[in-house]
């Protein structure tokens, strides 16, 4: 069943269009991978869905409701509870240990302190690095840190995760294992997943996979804009 | 087929492209759509946790040289889509 929708998502920076009349369906539990070129629009999209940016024109729905109308607060309320949001680095907060990390969407939407950080030390164990509970983002690798990130994101238990480019910024092995374990958490707690990257590889995971290009759904699935012979697009 | 560990392939696309440009691009975008569907079953074999360290690394093994199939038949098929333009603006 769809739970997130986009129906011609329109929006643009100043004179720059970024997206072009975007329609994009993600169904309860679903992986969905949003691939192409740099530029064509895939994090405006990705902003869009999870309410950070307003489209210009067209709607977003969550689970029937037009949310892209909502207040600001509204919407930050939904990425508090409903949504989790990960990004391609950079957001731990320096000053606080791993495990403060992790509690600190849980202590945002009311969670006692005790609860909020046996709950981070259970996230912080499934993602493998239990034992940097007490570290802070300065004292870890990057691969290290961004399992710290995957586990700060799932830990309200989100109904979507928006990731944008997650692995882009790790080497291949460990982009694969910080992956394989968002996947893998992702299917137990029937979390859908929009999952941004440009590489094939990435896409693989996912159930399903849009591309984008200038903008546009791109229905060949190949980011060209030649038509194929005798085809219409 | 799997994947391509010989130069057959691409020797079929070059005399195609010099044939029939369209049939070699229906031809590269079916082996893109091949090789797509062999990298998702990889990858499914690869993220089971049921999978042996010897599973998983016959997986990469097949999944490094798909990725460079896959990134060799993209940029191809912008080669030929660029040409495209250039002889019909
Ligand atoms: N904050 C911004 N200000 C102006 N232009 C932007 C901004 N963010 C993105 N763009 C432009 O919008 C288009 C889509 O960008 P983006 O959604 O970031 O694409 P992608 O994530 O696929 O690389 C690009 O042309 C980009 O230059
Ligand atoms: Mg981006």
């Amino acid at each position: 069943m769809t739970q997130l929708q986009a129906r011609g998502v329109v929006r643009a920076y100043g004179p720059t269009p970024a997206l072009r009349g975007v329609t994009l369906d993600v169904a309860e539990g679903e992986i969905v991978a949003v691939t192409g070129p740099s530029g064509c629009g895939k994090s405006t999209l990705l902003h869009c869905l999870a309410g950070i940016l307003r489209p210009d024109a067209g709607e977003v729905t969550w689970q029937g409701q037009r949310i892209d109308t909502w207040s600001e607060a509204a919407r930050s309320r939904l990425r508090r509870t409903e949504f989790g949001v990960l990004f391609q680095f950079g957001q731990l907060v320096a000053e606080l240990t791993a495990a403060e990390n992790v509690a600190l969407p849980l202590l945002l939407a009311g969670t006692g302190r005790r609860e909020a950080r046996t709950a981070a030390l259970t996230w912080l164990d499934r993602f493998g690095v239990g034992e940097l509970a007490d570290l802070r983002p300065g004292e870890m690798s990057g691969g290290q840190q961004q399992r710290c990130a995957t586990a700060r994101a799932l830990v309200t238990e989100p109904r979507v995760l928006f990731a944008d480019e997650p692995t882009g910024s790790l080497d291949t092995l460990t982009g694969e294992q910080v992956l394989t374990h968002l996947v893998r958490l992702a299917r137990e707690q029937r979390t859908a997943v929009v999952l941004i990257t440009h590489e094939p590889r990435i896409a693989a995971y996912a159930d399903r996979e849009i591309v984008l290009r200038d903008g546009l759904v791109d229905h060949t699935g190949l980011g060209l804009d030649v038509p194929l012979a005798g085809g219409t697009r | 087929m799997p994947y391509v560990a010989s130069t057959l392939f691409a020797k079929v696309v070059v005399a195609l492209l010099v044939a029939d440009v369209d049939r070699a691009r229906s031809y590269l975008i079916a082996q893109r759509a091949a090789h797509t569907a062999r990298l998702r079953e990889l990858t499914a074999v690869k993220a089971d946790p049921a999978a042996t360290l010897s599973d998983v690394v016959a997986a990469d093994f097949a999944i490094a040289h798909l990725d460079a199939d896959l990134r060799w038949l993209h940029a191809t098929l912008g080669r030929v889509a660029d040409w495209h333009r250039e002889v019909h603006p």
